[in-house]
């Protein structure tokens, strides 16, 4: 068929998600994290609670190949992350945040045929450009 | 439950290598490769056409061992086939050790040792609280598991 399926489950993410802020630059994430109480994946929706409040961030749109521009629709405060040095590839605003992955030679020749978000399980898979 | 799946079939990573080389004219000589993922390992073919002659070249890599979880376990290979594919492969990895206490390269065997790995904190960190739950290859598909240690 000439497909890669990657299938994550949301108690894998949330664990992973940790681990890699446990060791960024980022303290308030890190701090925050530490609170998290329930992380679910459901209806192409991230859903995690944290102390008292409920945050979703939604999938709007995806690139054609892996490498371009993921757009999520998010309701966090975005001032609360202000004075956090977030990575050069996102790109916050008020309601959407933004994914840029760059090119390379072999990326964009990989397609997504499926990123969806259902169930406990974040679903891509990949096929190939003709 | 904390779970992690890779699955990927041969004709995807050939049509992606096919689609690479086309557009990389640096590649020269190169033709043609093509991967074929078996029970018994992963077999790679290669068409070669250098000053005016062409010839195709085979190599087997085994998977001999196959490690249980990422923090101690050891992945162990053997490369068989074309003597010349063999060094070649043999070198790059004996390059890579020269790097990485976590791989040795001798008499045609590699041997990969999570244990000693030591790539990032974030990753090591990771790799300390995975297993493997399943690593198989079968009628050309590669199948990967992970699962989060309790």
């Amino acid at each position: 068929m000439g497909e890669l399926i990657f299938e994550l489950d949301d108690d894998m993410a949330k664990e992973l998600l940790i681990k890699v802020l446990e060791t960024s630059k980022l303290p308030f994430l890190k701090n925050l994290f530490k609170h998290i109480s329930s992380f679910k994946f459901k209806d192409n929706k991230i859903i995690f609670d944290i102390l008292l409040f409920s945050f979703n961030l939604k999938i709007k749109s995806y690139p054609d190949n892996v490498s371009g521009v993921y757009v999520f629709e998010h309701n966090i405060p975005v001032r609360m992350l202000k004075d956090q040095k977030l990575p050069e590839f996102i790109e916050l605003q008020d309601n959407i945040i933004r994914l840029k992955i760059p090119s390379s030679d072999i990326l964009k020749n990989i397609r997504i045929n499926e990123f969806k978000i259902e169930d406990g399980i974040l679903r891509i898979k990949l096929g190939n450009i003709n | 439950m904390g779970n992690l799946k890779i699955h990927v079939d041969e004709e995807f990573i050939n049509k992606l290598i096919d689609k690479t080389i086309e557009e990389k004219a640096q590649i020269q000589g190169l033709k043609n490769l093509n991967v074929q993922l078996r029970e018994d390992g992963i077999k790679f073919q290669m068409e070669l056409e250098l000053l005016g002659k062409k010839s195709t070249l085979d190599s087997l890599i085994k998977i001999l061992e196959k490690p249980e979880d990422l923090e101690h376990g050891k992945l162990r290979l053997s490369l068989s086939g074309n003597e010349g594919v063999r060094k070649i492969l043999e070198g790059v990895f004996y390059i890579i050790s020269e790097f990485s206490e976590a791989f040795t390269a001798k008499d045609f065997e590699i041997l990969i040792d999570f244990g000693k790995m030591k790539i990032n904190p974030i990753i090591d960190s990771i790799l300390k609280s995975i297993k493997i739950t399943e690593l198989v290859l079968k009628e050309g598909r590669f199948e990967l598991s992970l699962e989060l240690k309790k």
